[in-house]
């Protein structure tokens, strides 16, 4: 009987998992999806607002993460993650669950390390965020303005002026590189 | 509860099976694995030197495992495998577009039409077998632009010198190395035809007597819009035959020489029949393989333009080059269920690297290197060179018939981008990447 379980099993998740294999997907990247796929161009939007810093209008974008309205689990990935940065950035709410979220979040990129940080100096937890954000910048895989306007946050002389000086260049809006300290 | 195991197992078996058409990694032979194949006497010989009866299975599977390695059906119709799927077929979207099928608005769609020039026909493999097996394995090494009149051109392949031997055993099983008669007469009377059947307005010689560069840049036949495409079925073949034509002067060593003649008399795939007796296509055939070829001047590679003064910001480098050019390979795979594409996540034989040249974060993370660790794009050579404009500019060495050591040129298969470009590209990083 166990062996009888054990193939039961195994066939089980076999079939799943010929059943979940994606069958569809677009060679040509998405050219033509940020054309005419709605959700897609709704993510693109609320991503430009937030590099913008136009929060209201993200806000007002961004429907309560849960809900699955977003067609697919990477997108409705992505809008969970574009929810915890807004709230971070504009209302510093729910950051024990951007950390967590940031940690967890399954198909990481290194923008999920560098939001992750942002959640960590939130959160108080400055060591690991100094950490995660100097290798960045040492490997020159920093993603964008925010790192460094958090890194210089979070830093003290030449280290903070380099970060700041960085953060002018690759920022959209500047004056995110002006954010107060944050020492311990 | 036996049945249920058995009927459970069944049909996981079928949705196996079923998935083996779409293109998942497949497992292949390493690099340097075998290349021997036992003939049916038990002997084992190199592969590149049977002909198809001396093809075990086992054989026939690996070779056509390099077909699936490297996804020769995303472009190429290939015999004996199945069509790559709509979208990881390279050509069938702009097809679609160009034929006003696609799934799209139609103010879309004309939009599209006016920026779609490249991508739209490729040669079929079914008809390889015509062609000289070391010419097809070179080519797969060393692949270069064939047909004047495409803009896509065969990409360079991480491909081994073990797995384009293979490769090109299974497209040409056979070999036929019998010479073709080249009198002088017949030499004669075949550059006569080549004339009077105006071979040039489709076909570049280049380096022949009888090359002639208007003349084939006037015989350009363009596919015909929507609706005429539905009406007008011969135009669009001799659009696509144009397109297709290659330069005559790599026939020689291109095609069999006893299977030239054949396909002159009885062409198949983009080719049209030009009612010909066998005669003439044996003296056009004489012609092709006899007539002198001047040798081609060595191609200088240009050299980098200086960095610009003025500022170059992200959304004129993105416009221009990442948004205009690499984006459709190395997308967001978010977007696309995904698939961020050949380059971002893999395909053509490459491994994932991660790579999103879509946006400003994304050319920012780099891309994986052979480990599991990103790497900048940005990072320099040991010539200052940035890792990214390197690539860029090695895709003209290439053009010029080189290579450079472990940098791949891209855009992979297409055209080398302009040097104004990739000066904005250099004068962008040299400025610190503002956005």
């Amino acid at each position: 009987m166990p062996g009888r379980l054990t193939l039961l099993t195994t066939t089980a998740l076999t079939l799943i998992a010929a059943l979940v294999t994606p069958n569809h997907a677009a060679a040509c990247g998405n050219a033509d999806r940020m054309e005419h796929d709605d959700a897609v161009k709704r993510i693109a939007q609320i991503e430009f607002h937030l590099r913008y810093e136009q929060h209201w209008l993200a806000d007002q974008a961004l429907p309560t993460p849960g809900l699955g309205t977003w067609g697919t689990e990477e997108l409705e990935d992505r809008a969970t993650d574009l929810r915890y940065v807004l709230d971070l950035r504009w209302k510093k709410r729910k950051v024990g669950h951007a950390v967590e979220w940031f940690r967890e979040r399954p198909r990481k990129t290194l923008e999920h390390r560098a939001w992750l940080a942002e959640a960590l100096v939130e959160n108080d937890t400055l060591h690991e965020a100094r950490t995660i954000l100097r290798d960045l910048d040492k490997r020159d895989v920093m993603p964008d303005g925010h790192g460094y306007a958090t890194l210089a946050r979070i830093t003290q002389g030449d280290e903070r002026i380099a970060a700041l000086s960085k953060c002018r260049k690759r920022a959209v809006v500047k004056s995110i590189c002006g954010a107060a300290p944050r020492t311990t | 509860m036996k049945r249920v195991a058995i009927l459970l197992v069944a049909i996981a078996t079928l949705g196996a099976c079923s998935r083996t058409e779409k293109w998942t990694e497949q497992a292949t032979p390493s690099e340097g694995s075998s290349t021997e194949v036992t003939t049916s006497s038990g002997s084992a010989v190199p592969s590149a030197a049977v002909s198809s009866e001396g093809l075990g299975t086992v054989a026939r599977v690996a070779a056509g495992d390099m077909i699936e390695k490297f996804q020769c059906a995303r472009c190429h119709e290939v015999p004996q495998t199945g069509v790559a799927e709509r979208d990881k077929h390279c050509f069938t979207c702009h097809q679609q577009i160009h034929d006003g099928t696609f799934d799209a608005k139609p103010e879309t769609l004309v939009k599209w039409r006016g920026r779609i020039q490249s991508l739209r026909h490729a040669p079929s493999l079914a008809h390889a077998d015509r062609l000289q097996r070391a010419w097809v394995k070179r080519f797969l090494l060393h692949p270069h632009d064939v047909r004047p009149g495409s803009i896509a051109e065969m990409p360079r392949l991480a491909i081994s010198d073990a797995e384009a031997d293979r490769l090109a055993t299974f497209l040409v099983p056979v070999e036929d190395a019998a010479p073709i008669d080249t009198a002088p007469a017949l030499v004669a009377r075949g550059e006569k035809l080549y004339r009077d059947l105006a071979c040039g307005r489709c076909h570049r010689f280049t380096g022949a007597a009888v090359d002639d560069a208007a003349l084939h840049a006037g015989g350009r036949v363009a596919d015909p819009p929507p609706p005429a495409i539905e009406t007008d079925p011969a135009r669009r073949s001799l659009a696509i035959a144009w397109t297709l034509a290659p330069d005559l002067r790599f026939a020689r060593d291109r095609v069999q020489p006893a299977q030239l003649a054949a396909w002159i008399e009885a062409p198949r795939g983009a080719m049209p029949k030009l009612s010909i007796s066998r005669d003439d296509a044996r003296a056009l055939a004489a012609f092709l393989v006899a007539t002198p070829v001047v040798a081609r001047s060595n191609h200088v590679v240009p050299k980098r333009l200086p960095i610009l003064e003025r500022e170059v910001p992200w959304a004129e480098v993105s416009a221009r080059v990442f948004h205009d050019t690499c984006w459709h390979c190395h997308a967001v795979p978010d977007f696309a269920h995904g698939d961020g594409g050949p380059g971002n996540s893999g395909g053509f034989g490459f491994a994932p690297r991660g790579l999103d040249l879509s946006s400003y974060t994304g050319i920012s993370q780099g891309a994986f290197d052979r480990g599991s660790e990103r790497r900048s794009i940005f990072e320099k050579l040991p010539d200052g060179t940035p890792r990214v404009v390197a690539h860029l500019m090695a895709r003209h060495v290439e053009a010029a018939g080189g290579s450079v050591d472990g940098i791949r040129g891209m855009p992979l298969g297409i055209p080398a981008l302009t040097l104004e470009q990739i000066q904005l590209v250099d004068t962008w990083i040299a400025q610190g990447r503002p956005q």
